[in-house]
């Protein structure tokens, strides 16, 4: 009797928990919630909330070229302006203030009015590699050199020059001899050594005030290595360097001309270089990973895994955000943005018809 | 058209195993090689990276570093302007002069 009595009770009590979902301990989860159910005692353990992605600071200008200019809103995404130009542009800088504009192309230097997106100013003719301002930003060292054409149809490259343009009047300080094929300078500034990046692959370093042409390699020119590009933060000069067994930046130290690698154990691609003007951060991009780097310290403080190649990098101002390029990508080609604290992919903007090589963010009031 | 070797030491080299080198030659275009470039070390046959089309400008306009790619490009110091009518690489290409003039 007892007995029939609990089978009754527990006949009951099946049915009870039947009705109320809770036989086979499941819980429903409603859809689109993200509460994990666990299907075993095992596999149960904290929840990992992704990192949080802020949003891009409003103001800021990335201009992207190839033969002609760019404008983007990153924060909307859209081409605000576009700039003809017809020359291959190999560089881009701004004033401190983002007031003026200045292009590297293959036929000189031209200025930019950024407010009217306006190319107002051709300031040289000679093709030009690489534009740099000095400390102040009243002069811009431009890197330039000419072809010669000779009878036969054989061009001979001429050796490249240094030249100083005063950024307010556009006049020529001065003028001087760097050596044949050369890929960056750096020139001395303030008791400081200078940097001669080659074509060949070296780099050399030249003791303050000394002519460029006087610069000695700091390491014997490597096989399987090749320079890529040079970035400039505080008193330090970040030198990328793609090859094998693994990448490396060479930090080159301004002051006592003395040098140190950072390998970023990455075999292959070591695309682009940017640091922060106090040198505080670098960013490399490698060729599926970003590097965040202590630019004090000399070491990776994290890094990203990225999804596609890019050629180009710049960071905003404020040295939260970087900006990679990638030159062909869809129709055109395309800019994304990463956030650095945390490293976090922000998105992808597409930019249809052109093919961008040269990439910088404008400085502007906002920002 | 096979090779037919026609005394004993040309019969010795073809009976030699076949290196693994693949020269990236589309078409009937001529290549212009440099070795190692020719085949990746990830064993793609394209040397700079994710596809020839997403490296050009880095092997050609944008820094022009003696990339030997299979269309071999001008160096930008020697020809500065060569790329100075490609505004839109993937549709432009066209427009890309050969050298010498």
């Amino acid at each position: 009797m007892h007995g029939a009595r609990l089978s009754r009770l527990r006949r009951a009590g099946l049915a009870l928990a039947l009705a109320s979902g809770l036989v086979g301990c499941r819980e429903d989860v409603e859809p689109g919630s993200t509460r994990s159910v666990p299907s075993s005692p095992a596999e149960v353990g904290p929840a990992q909330a992704p990192p949080r992605l802020h949003a891009l600071p409003t103001g800021l200008e990335v201009y992207l070229a190839s033969t002609d200019v760019r404008v983007v809103d990153p924060v909307t995404g859209e081409v605000r302006a576009s700039m003809p130009l017809k020359k291959a542009v190999r560089d881009i800088r701004f004033t401190r203030d983002g007031s003026r504009g200045f292009l590297a192309t293959s036929a000189g230097v031209f200025a930019v009015d950024p407010e009217r997106a306006v190319i107002i100013e051709q300031l040289t003719s000679s093709p030009v590699s690489q534009i740099r301002f000095d400390g102040p930003g009243e002069a811009l060292f431009v890197l330039e050199h000419d072809v010669r054409v000779l009878e036969s149809g054989r061009r001979e490259v001429l050796p490249f020059r240094l030249r100083s343009l005063d950024v307010l009047s556009g006049r020529t300080r001065m003028v001087e001899e760097v050596g044949d094929r050369i890929a960056s300078v750096l020139p001395s500034q303030n008791g400081k050594h200078h940097v001669v990046l080659s074509q060949t692959g070296l780099i050399q370093v030249g003791l303050p005030q000394s002519p460029l042409v006087d610069s000695a390699p700091i390491r014997p020119q490597l096989e399987h290595y090749r320079l890529r590009s040079m970035a400039v933060g505080g008193d330090r000069a970040f030198v990328a360097l793609e090859g094998e067994p693994s990448s490396e930046l060479v930090e080159v130290d301004l002051v006592d001309g003395t040098h140190r690698s950072i390998a970023l154990l990455e075999e292959g691609g070591l695309r682009a270089v940017a640091a922060t003007e106090d040198g505080e951060r670098v960013v490399a991009v490698g060729q599926r990973r970003l590097y965040v780097l202590d630019g004090v310290g000399g070491r990776v403080e994290s890094t990203l895994d990225l999804t596609e190649v890019y050629q180009g990098l710049a960071l905003s101002p404020d040295g939260r955000f970087a900006f990679l390029m990638r030159t062909i990508d869809g129709t055109g080609g395309s800019v994304s943005w990463v956030q650095l604290d945390p490293p976090v992919f922000g998105a992808k903007i597409p930019i249809p018809d052109i093919s961008p090589w040269a990439i910088a963010v404008r400085p502007t009031g906002a920002n | 058209m096979a090779i037919k070797p026609l005394n004993r030491k040309a019969e010795a080299l073809t009976m030699k195993p076949v290196d693994d080198v693949r020269p990236f030659s589309p078409g009937d275009c001529c290549p212009g090689f440099l070795p190692g470039w020719e085949v990746g070390r990830s064993n793609d046959a394209d040397p700079c990276g994710a596809g020839w089309a997403a490296d050009l400008p880095a092997c050609a306009g944008g820094s022009g570093w003696g990339c030997y790619w299979s269309a071999q490009v001008p160096d930008s110091a020697t020809y500065p302007g060569w790329l100075d009518d490609c505004s839109n690489l993937s549709q432009d290409w066209v427009m890309l002069c050969t050298v010498p003039d």
